[in-house]
């Protein structure tokens, strides 16, 4: 190591250029090799010893015995003397301060010399270090550092302010010289010049201080975003694009780019045929929209979006990540930016991304995009047609969460668009796995998306059940507990599983087989909301459907509680209706309405009630004055479900009598007018059960009666010649078919409490509701005996018609035509 | 400008008009509240169209899926700022209206007392293409400084 030693016989003031052979005069330095500088100046070290002691306070150097200067400043590297360590008192130290003879001290001395620079040097400089060199510690208390060592953090600091200074000397000159140089050239007319100047721009652009500086210049941004504009030249806009790009990682650079209308340019140049041009384009744009506020309203309004979409074509995966960010940054809550996608056709080529590919970031982030897209009601039915579902589904297994995720919220939200799909089988299968996932949010999406194919679509209900979708939905509403958010879903996609379809009759078996009926009464106490409530009504009105479970419903207290939850709801209407100034009570409480509430579990009750251990127990809950006082609703649905049970009830004498005692006759009559089928051919039947005693004139005029209101539309059709309207195959033995209570109609893609369907980025609550067909099924048959007097005027309700299924059946639903395309819109103009 | 395609960059000579929103009386002429208890303005015209409507079938065969004035009322504050039947709506106080669907087009009207529009009307000339300029554009690019100009830069 070279020595250094001060000036010892100038006098004068310090200078760090001064005298001194060893000390380099860095500012004739070369530009480049910044980092030999600054090693050759770490090595024009200090060397022997400063004077300065452990224990001690630092001395000046005036201890030293030579006659040198000194400063007062203690900056290690000027307090350099080599002196003979004297003996000090070491008022902290143990050492005994005799017994040292001056031989010994100058041997401790030299190698302590010996080490220093090394010590010093290991302080200051560690990254020049050899390794493994050991140096041998000087500190003699543990407690009490050295003064190189407490010195060390200070000098780093130091080094550190010096090194970025000799950096920064040469680019601020650079800045403050070249830039506004640089600047000229750029807006020159000839392009020659344009591009060497771009060139050097960009070559200056690598480097940190440089870069700063030209950040800090907007006329140079300003520059370069028109020189990118203007020119023909490629190399003169890739070297632009790539300046821009290198500042975009920087906020100050953002900013600037934006303040100078690099936007537009930037989205210009996704045109580009050149990739490096397009690479550094996408980038930069990736950044602004990242970090650069108001960069998301200027690439929308460049037109952006529809480049992007266009880029989408294009196959490296890195790229194509980056691109499908932007799109999902730019769609996120904006409709416009998502039709616009939708327009250009983004669904097409999003979809066929999650087919191709399998580099995992890109996945994701085009998943993102899709789910983005898919609570667009328009952007929907593209991506479900392109198919979207399978698609998505093929990732349902990745082991990236964070890809199942997104892909399950997406095929969620899409859930109530692809009833008609096709080749679902995967998926539903895919889908009941996903139910035994340990991630309740998986579970939660899983049931979710079940519920919505399940719904209306007998070929989905069938696969379900034949991949045991029942067993699987059993437990996960066993394993959930009262989280509603996973049994709601789960509750629904078993109701609508088990009817109208060919296996309904084993799923409702399969529900009380895998143990589901106990959870499920206990599913209608607290602290169930209403919608769940609704849901488990219904599922156990088609559970009812199965012989085999009235006893067990009963035994499990279904009965007592679905009357008490109905007693609540009706109580609630009553209020409504008058406190409201029309008389109608309709009130929506967590999303249900009360009505819906007393229709479901009158409904349930109906179909409970053909067992007659139930009709004993229903009749001792004094449930028949309640069913006739519902007979004067003015809502039909639940004047067809009262009529239903108290046709039902009507099958024992005790309960016809206990139900004429309660005055329905009159009701029952009036019903008889009804505009709606089913309300009243159940109020004929009623009214016929109760008339079982009656004498013969009183059957003859209600006989006439009924054929009268019966067929007042077909006045010259004799009743007995013909299938009276809206009868089909009355008077055979029909097998107990499926009960057709159409499956909950549904409202996408928002939740509802009706159908349950799912959608993030969406508000809760719907405006308007497709009312229940009124053409429900009617079972007026009833098990376990019951003797009617053939009326020979009328359909053969007597003991031959066992279950006779009034099966309306096969209505198409009546959904209005919702198609989220553009072109089935009509045209209308607004007032304003 | 026929037919310009939704979400494309557009370039025009427009007309800026200034409507102020008339408050609706009843027959007796005490103002009108609507449901939020909030005072309702009259603008006085009619506007179709929209990206999500499909204008091939508008009795007045719109060539776009842009937001025309369908008809004005007499007399009202459309007339009175000089709006025209068949206009169509650019922007309303720095609303894009190029690509907007029906609904937020009615949104975005009724929720100020003033609108600021700019209006494309047929026999505008259109705009001589020249050199690309430098794209200086104010500082904050959400707000539409230039709305008073009949230069209007739409993209």
């Amino acid at each position: 190591m070279s020595t250094y030693q001060m000036n010892q016989s100038d006098g004068g003031p310090r200078s760090m250029s001064g005298g001194g052979q060893n000390y380099m005069d860095l500012s004739n330095m070369p530009l480049e090799n910044k980092q030999e500088q600054t090693m050759m100046w770490q090595q024009n070290q200090y060397m022997g010893d400063s004077g300065i002691h452990p224990g001690a306070t630092t001395q000046a150097p005036s201890i030293s015995s030579k006659g040198g200067h000194h400063d007062d400043i203690e900056e290690p590297q000027s307090n350099m003397e080599t002196s003979h360590m004297q003996m000090f008192d070491w008022p902290d130290q143990q050492y005994p301060q005799q017994g040292y003879t001056q031989e010994q001290i100058d041997d401790v001395n030299q190698q302590l010399n010996q080490t220093r620079s090394q010590r010093v040097r290991a302080a200051m400089f560690p990254e020049t270090l050899d390794e493994g060199v050991p140096i041998p510690s000087t500190q003699v208390h543990p407690d009490q550092p050295t003064a190189v060592q407490r010195l060390a953090e200070p000098s780093q600091m130091l080094k550190h302010a010096v090194v970025n200074l000799i950096n920064y000397q040469d680019d601020a000159d650079l800045a403050t010289r070249a830039i506004p140089e640089l600047t000229k050239l750029l807006n020159d007319e000839d392009q020659v010049v344009v591009g060497q100047a771009a060139m050097m721009v960009h070559q200056l652009s690598k480097k940190e201080a440089s870069r700063h500086a030209i950040m800090n210049s907007p006329q140079m941004v300003a520059a370069l975003v028109k020189a990118m504009n203007n020119t023909s030249d490629l190399e003169t806009t890739r070297c632009a694009a790539g300046t821009l790009h290198n500042l975009s990682h920087h906020r100050q650079g953002l900013l600037v780019i934006f303040k100078s209308g690099g936007i537009p340019a930037l989205v210009k140049l996704l045109s580009s045929p050149v990739e490096s041009v397009l690479f550094y384009a996408i980038t930069t744009l990736h950044n602004l929209l990242l970090h650069q506020e108001g960069s998301k309203m200027a690439v929308r309004l460049a037109g952006g979006l529809q480049k992007m979409v266009a880029l989408l074509q294009r196959n490296n995966v890195k790229f194509l990540a980056i691109t499908t960010d932007c799109l999902q940054i730019l769609a996120y809550g904006n409709q416009e930016s998502k039709l616009i996608v939708l327009a250009s056709g983004g669904p097409g080529e999003l979809v066929r991304i999650m087919r191709s590919y399998t580099y995992e970031k890109l996945l994701w982030t085009t998943s993102r995009v899709l789910k983005v897209l898919s609570v667009c009601s328009s952007n929907k039915p593209a991506v479900v047609e392109a198919g979207g579902m399978q698609a998505l589904a093929m990732h349902l297994g990745h082991q990236s969460q964070r890809l199942v995720q997104n892909c399950l919220w997406t095929i969620r939200n899409l859930s109530d668009a692809a009833t008609k799909c096709d080749n679902m089988e995967g998926i539903l299968q895919m889908l009941v796995q996903l139910l035994s996932s340990n991630d309740l949010n998986v579970v939660t999406c899983a049931a979710g998306i079940l519920s919505n194919l399940t719904c209306n679509n007998q070929r989905n209900k069938v696969i379900v059940c034949q991949v045991n979708g029942i067993e699987a939905l059993v437990r996960t509403i066993l394993q959930a507990g009262d989280r509603e958010d996973i049994t709601e879903p789960a509750v629904c996609a078993l109701r609508h599983l088990t009817s109208r379809h060919p296996e309904a009759e084993m799923a409702q078996s399969a529900v009380r087989l895998h143990y589901g009926l106990p959870v499920l009464v206990k599913l209608l106490h607290p602290p169930s909301r209403w919608p769940l409530i609704k849901a488990v009504v219904g599922l156990i009105r088609n559970l009812a459907l199965c012989p085999a479970n009235h006893a067990p419903l009963r035994e499990h207290g279904a009965l007592p509680r679905i009357v008490h939850l109905l007693i609540r709801a009706h109580q609630d209407t009553q209020r409504r209706a008058s406190i409201s100034s029309n008389g109608q009570g309709s009130g929506y409480v967590d999303g249900v309405r009360m009505e819906e509430i007393v229709e479901g579990t009158v409904g349930a009750l109906h179909i409970l009630a053909r067992e007659a251990h139930n009709r004993a127990v229903i009749r001792g809950l004094n449930g028949i004055p309640l069913f006739v006082q519902l007979l004067y609703s003015p809502v039909e649905n639940i004047q067809r479900v009262a009529a239903g049970v108290l046709c039902e009830l009507a099958a024992d004498k005790e309960g016809a009598e206990l139900i004429e005692q309660e005055g329905a006759t009159a009701p029952l009559t009036e019903l008889l007018h009804s505009r709606n089928e089913g309300v009243a051919t159940y109020a004929a039947a009623v009214l016929f059960r109760m008339s079982e005693d009656k004498p013969q004139d009183y059957k003859k005029r209600l006989s006439v009666e009924l054929t009268g209101s019966l067929f007042r539309d077909n006045q010259n059709m004799p009743w007995s010649d013909v299938q009276p309207p809206g009868f089909e195959d009355v008077g055979h033995m029909m097998p107990p078919a499926d009960d057709s209570y159409r499956d909950q109609m549904y409202q996408p893609p928002l939740h509802d409490s009706q159908g349950s369907m799912h959608s993030n980025d969406m508000n809760r609550g719907y405006e308007h509701q497709i009312p229940i067909d009124s053409m429900q099924g009617l079972d007026i048959g009833s098990q376990g005996g019951s003797q009617y007097g053939g009326m020979e005027n009328l359909p053969d309700l007597g003991p031959n018609a066992q279950s006779g299924d009034l099966n309306f059946e096969n209505l198409e639903s009546s959904l209005p035509q919702q198609s989220g395309n553009n072109q089935g819109m009509p045209w209308f103009d607004t007032d304003l | 400008m026929t037919g310009h395609t939704a979400g494309d960059p557009l370039e025009c000579y427009s007309i800026p008009l200034v409507l102020e929103k008339e408050p609706e009386v009843d027959g007796m002429g005490n103002p009108v509240s609507g449901p939020d208890g909030k005072q309702k303005y009259k603008c006085g015209f009619r506007i179709g169209g929209g990206i999500d409507q499909d204008n091939t079938k508008s009795p007045q065969g719109y060539p776009d899926k842009g937001v025309y004035v369908t008809y004005i009322h007499e007399g009202g504050p459309a007339e009175r700022c000089g709006l025209q039947i068949h206009d169509k709506i650019l922007q309303v106080n720095g609303h894009d209206f190029t690509v907007v669907t029906h609904r937020k087009a009615v949104e975005y009207i009724q929720r100020k007392p003033t609108l600021n529009m700019l209006v494309y009307r047929k026999g505008v000339p259109a705009i001589a293409k020249s050199e690309p300029q430098p794209q200086f554009q104010s500082y904050s690019q959400d707000n539409y400084a230039m709305q008073y100009q009949p230069n209007a830069r739409l993209s």
